[in-house]
């Protein structure tokens, strides 16, 4: 009779590197230029070759990938918006014309939400870019301790959004056993994640917070459960530290931050297991270069600017200085001690070039306003709604606290909120308010927490 | 990247040429579709470690 032998999924990797790819992680400046220019050269070649669109950009920019001397010599190159890819999209319809196959060349086409008015976004990949947006993930699962060993849960509806999907292969890809969250209810989650007792869940950081008010209202402390890691993406709010030690108190676990989007169509910066406080940039298979938002010239080192990204994964649809609309404020790889040689994005996301909302002449931008509302726990949620009132604008902060909170409080918490925004935004004078139980919207995806009104006609959209 | 090829990554490489080979065979169903995955697969391993980069939509991959 055989004897049944348990696989041994702890040690099929054989090594316990830190790294994903050791050679690449820990090259210094100089080799990893290198190696980012000879890929930039066979892509740019690539694109001119396949791509109709990059073929007439060259031409209008007069630029020959045969002249590509230096990285700096992208720069001659004008940056890409996501305006003209629509445009495209629209005039060539269904791709546009940056795709270097058509649809029959493709394995998978996502789209993007389509939420800002232009309609979605088709990403068309082939089965060489699947399994390196696979791939790309890996570096950060690996990287911020993931192991065979462990039992995955990725919180996400598994449609048309590209989300957390390179994410689900790349678990498999370590040997990870994968438990997919699709098409469940947030409780059903949470006691799945109890059930499979889950070492790592995956979700945007709204939605971690969410499992834990869920948990909570079930008499369930995630504190108690298995879980070790939250792997984070799709909002600025993985690096925002307020939030990240909320979610991390809430579920007794360590917090990593990654960021992509699907026009790359997976993550190019996560966090590693030393928590720098930012995220690396996955500098082997990206160039990300910051830039003035309005003159395009390049910052320096530790000032904020917009991230233009040019990948080398995708060979569907070259991504070629595409401008992003991030915020980063970019610091050397020195900063953390890891070892690795990519270089940080501070913070992480800061936010969106176009987040950023002009009330009484006052920037405000939705992250800081976060930061300040997520310093006091026992808020369960909130929204930020800007109107105007006759000539004036008013911007009011709408709070929802926790179903056990003491309401005796809230005087004393409305004061101390309406006094720390107003020092944090020029004297911005926040109207505070106390919303129902269960009236403000939650998240699965991408929060949409501040309201613009001022634009809506009167009575609109109430 | 200007490092001679560890025996590890010359066998990596054949591996992945193997492939590329196969590719330009008219193989059944079941092997065209695996092989192509299986270099799909590879390529990550030439380009990660900076031995290959090139795109495989011609080869359907």
């Amino acid at each position: 009779m055989l004897a049944i032998v348990a696989p041994d999924r702890w040690n099929r990797l054989g090594s316990d590197s830190p790294y994903w790819n050791p050679k690449t992680e820990t090259l210094d400046r100089e080799r990893l230029e290198a190696l980012q220019l000879a890929k930039l050269r066979r892509q740019c070649e690539w694109a001119a070759a396949r791509s109709p669109w990059y073929r007439r950009a060259f031409a209008q920019s007069g630029f020959d990938p045969d002249q590509l001397r230096s990285l700096s010599d992208l720069q001659r190159l004008e940056p890409l918006t996501r305006a003209e890819w629509m445009t495209s999209q629209a005039e060539h319809p269904p791709y546009g014309q940056l795709p270097t196959i058509d649809g029959a060349g493709a394995i998978r086409v996502h789209t993007t939400s389509g939420t800002t008015g232009m309609g979605p976004l088709r990403a068309l990949d082939s089965r060489k870019d699947w399994s390196w947006i696979a791939e790309m993930w890996c570096y950060a699962v690996w990287g911020c301790g993931v192991r065979p060993r462990d039992t995955a849960y990725i919180a996400f509806g598994y449609g048309s959004f590209i989300g957390f999907w390179g994410l689900h292969y790349a678990m498999e890809k370590v040997g990870v056993l994968n438990v997919p969250g699709g098409a469940q209810s947030t409780e059903a989650r949470v006691r799945q994640i109890i059930d499979f007792e889950v070492t790592v869940v995956a979700s945007t950081p709204t939605y971690a917070l969410r499992l834990a008010q869920e948990a909570r209202s079930l008499g369930i402390d995630l504190r108690e459960s298995s879980v070790t890691r939250l792997i984070l993406s799709g909002e600025p709010a993985g690096s925002i530290p307020v939030t990240k030690a909320l979610i991390e108190e809430q579920w007794g676990a360590k917090a990593f931050d990654t960021a992509g989007m699907t026009e790359i169509g997976t993550i190019m910066v996560f966090e590693c297991a030393h928590q720098p406080g930012g995220t690396h940039i996955i500098e082997d298979h990206f160039i990300e270069e910051v830039l003035d938002p309005d003159s395009l010239e390049p910052v320096d080192y530790g000032e904020r600017g917009e991230r233009v990204v040019t990948s080398f994964g995708r060979g569907a649809i070259p991504l070629l200085r595409y401008r992003t609309a991030d915020l980063v404020c970019r610091v050397p790889a020195a900063r953390c001690s890891c070892g690795r040689g990519f270089d940080i994005y501070e913070g992480g996301i800061l936010g969106r070039v176009d987040d950023m909302k002009l009330v009484r002449g006052t920037n405000v931008y939705p992250r800081a306003i976060e930061a300040i509302v997520r310093e006091h726990g026992e808020v369960d949620e909130f929204q930020t709604l800007i109107t105007r009132e006759g000539i004036r604008d008013e911007i009011t902060l709408r709070v929802e606290m926790k179903p056990d909170w003491d309401a005796s409080g809230w005087d004393r918490l409305a004061r101390e909120l309406h006094k720390r925004l107003g020092l944090a935004f020029e004297g911005l004078n926040f109207r505070i308010e106390c919303a129902p139980q269960g009236e403000l919207p939650r998240f699965e995806l991408k929060a949409k927490r501040t309201l613009d009104r001022r634009d809506v006609p009167m009575g609109a959209g109430r | 990247m200007g490092n001679p090829l560890t025996d590890a990554e010359a066998r990596l490489l054949d591996v992945y040429s193997e492939l590329k080979a196969l590719c330009h065979e008219d193989l059944e169903p079941v092997a065209a579709a695996n092989v192509r995955g299986a270099l799909a697969l590879m390529h990550n391993v030439v380009c990660s470690l900076g031995l290959v980069y090139e795109h495989l939509s011609d080869l359907g991959v």
